[in-house]
């Protein structure tokens, strides 16, 4: 009901879809880029891609699906973005905080897992890093994330396998 | 009970509260729709493929200049040479604003601020609609005034806000107030009167006297004014009751302004005597919301939620108000009642988006 009423301009139904998926929006895209910078552009960009083109959603039930993977592309562009910027010096790197993301009431497994993910996140190239936390901290499947990023189910794999191995050598290096 | 797993993702704390939901909400609002959404594909690689020889340089101009209308951005606007003569009008999103001195402006949402002069002895503005936050860089040479409502604040040094309250029941200049955060400035009502020193954490208001000021009941208690040195005019009684729709306009005037109580003061006068109008069901969403997050008011949160629930053919909210009624009750330490509206919740809507945060709830 919300999307059908954003769909047809309706400003009470876009603030209600907003309020409700902006919790869901700053999560994942802090998820992804790992830090506070960039978080708040992500979500306005997200949301403003979303209500632009929310008349090619054919389903509204699909909202959810569609709006994860305009975020997910959103952090992805930003991330691309920052590193270039980084790179000419524009802009200074935004490293990941480990112990400021992590909450405090984690099992020890999961701090673990969280601190192997995100202490190797910025070494690694975007799409390999995009795909290593999908798969890591949100859990999707291969084929979520093929279609959450738009790249093809083989070039996940591959990224995957790429940094699967990166972190493999990371946790050695660690334990030793 | 049942014993719902969690996920990885969910033991990420995210930094994000009630203020940046609603600063990118005013940022969202306020973006021209030219400039929602990516360029096209084609246009991308037709434009590549021109730039392709200039295209470093172009490169760091486009991102500068991307870059420059973001929420984030704590200067949004460029330092010009001279901002004399300026005039600021927000519209629909806050505005922050570096003035020559290195002070600091953050303008709220339908806000309109002239900039007289700004040099580096004397800086004078005049807010004529809304509310703007100075940062006043400490300079002891040069002065910093700004004109509101026929007065003015003065100051050195500080950090304060000035907000040109408007009435929207008359189209009659309405009163201003200010609040001091560090430091301290002078407030002179009108050129006649003299000036009140106000310290930090003070709170003066200046009540229009030409014109009857708002209903008792109204008038809640945080923009009641902690006045210094001025006596208040006494508050007469407006002669007709406020309309659901007036007292809707002036809670969204209010929530925009960040005055909460006096928000929540209007929306549920609204909910109360106005239950059947078409807006009751969203007023009680927005009371619940400012009473829970930002009043901690979380008994209230839940009567104004349960509103909602009771008039759920009518709301579109009531997925929201579920949620938060669960989050509420959490928040209060009613772990039977939690326990039951966050099952209740997970069972009709397993698929929500809201779903993996009701399921982190009732933990205590």
């Amino acid at each position: 009901m919300l999307v059908e009423g954003a769909c047809a301009g309706d400003d009470r139904s876009k603030e209600a879809l907003y309020r409700r998926y902006v919790s869901f929006a700053s999560g994942l895209a802090f998820r992804l880029l790992g830090n506070d910078n960039d978080l708040e552009d992500v979500v306005q960009d997200s949301f403003a891609v979303a209500f632009r083109t929310l008349s090619r959603l054919l389903n509204p039930q699909a909202f959810h699906a569609w709006f994860s993977a305009i975020v997910t592309r959103t952090a992805i562009n930003t991330i691309r973005r920052r590193k270039l910027l980084v790179r000419f010096r524009i802009a200074h790197a935004a490293p990941v905080h480990i112990d400021t993301l992590v909450s405090p009431s984690a099992p020890p497994d999961v701090i673990l897992e969280l601190r192997l993910v995100y202490g190797l996140v910025d070494k690694l190239p975007t799409r390999e890093r995009v795909v290593l936390l999908l798969r890591r901290v949100e859990q999707l499947s291969l084929d979520e994330i093929a279609e959450q990023t738009g790249w093809s189910l083989a070039t996940v794999k591959r990224a995957l396998a790429s940094a699967t191995a990166l972190l493999d050598a990371h946790s050695q290096e660690g334990t030793r | 009970m049942k014993l719902v797993p969690k996920r990885i993702a969910d033991y990420v704390s995210v930094p994000w509260d009630e203020r940046r939901t609603e600063k990118v909400w005013s940022s969202l609002q306020a973006q021209p729709r030219a400039r929602l959404g990516p360029a096209s594909r084609a246009s991308s690689l037709a434009r590549a493929a021109l730039v392709s020889a200039a295209a470093v340089l172009l490169v760091f101009v486009v991102l500068r200049r991307f870059g420059s209308h973001r929420a984030s951005d704590t200067v949004a606007t460029a330092n010009p040479p001279s901002m004399q003569g300026r005039v600021i009008d927000t519209h629909g999103a806050m505005q922050p604003v570096q003035l020559p001195d290195g002070s600091t402006l953050l303008l709220e949402a339908e806000s309109r601020l002239w900039v007289l002069s700004a040099d580096g002895d004397r800086v004078r503005l005049r807010l004529e609609n809304g509310s703007v936050d100075c940062n006043v860089a400490h300079r002891p040479a040069r002065t910093f005034v700004v004109e509101v409502g026929g007065g003015e604040v003065a100051v050195r040094g500080t950090r304060f806000r000035v907000t040109a309250a408007r009435n929207p029941m008359s189209d009659h200049a309405g009163g201003w107030h200010v609040r001091v955060e560090q430091g301290s400035v002078e407030v002179r009502r009108s050129e006649r009167e003299p000036s009140v020193l106000l310290r930090a954490g003070a709170f003066w208001s200046s009540e229009p006297q030409d014109r009857p000021a708002e209903p008792a009941t109204a008038q809640p208690a945080e923009v009641a004014p902690t006045l210094q040195g001025v006596a208040e005019p006494t508050p007469r009684a407006r002669p007709s009751q406020p309309t659901a729709r007036e007292l809707f306009s002036r809670a969204d005037s209010a929530r925009s302004a960040r005055r909460h109580e006096e928000a929540a003061s209007y929306l549920a006068q609204l909910v109360r005597r106005f239950p059947r109008d078409p807006r009751a069901p969203l007023a009680a969403f927005q009371l619940g919301r400012i009473r829970l997050l930002t009043l901690h008011q979380h008994e209230a949160a839940i009567q104004a939620f349960s509103f909602v629930l009771e008039h759920r053919t009518r709301s579109p909210f009531f997925e929201d108000a579920e949620a938060a009624r669960v989050e509420a009750a959490d928040k209060l330490g009613d772990r039977a009642r939690c326990v039951a509206w966050r099952d209740q919740f997970l069972e009709a809507h397993r698929r929500s988006a809201s779903a993996e945060r009701v399921r982190r709830m009732c933990a205590r």
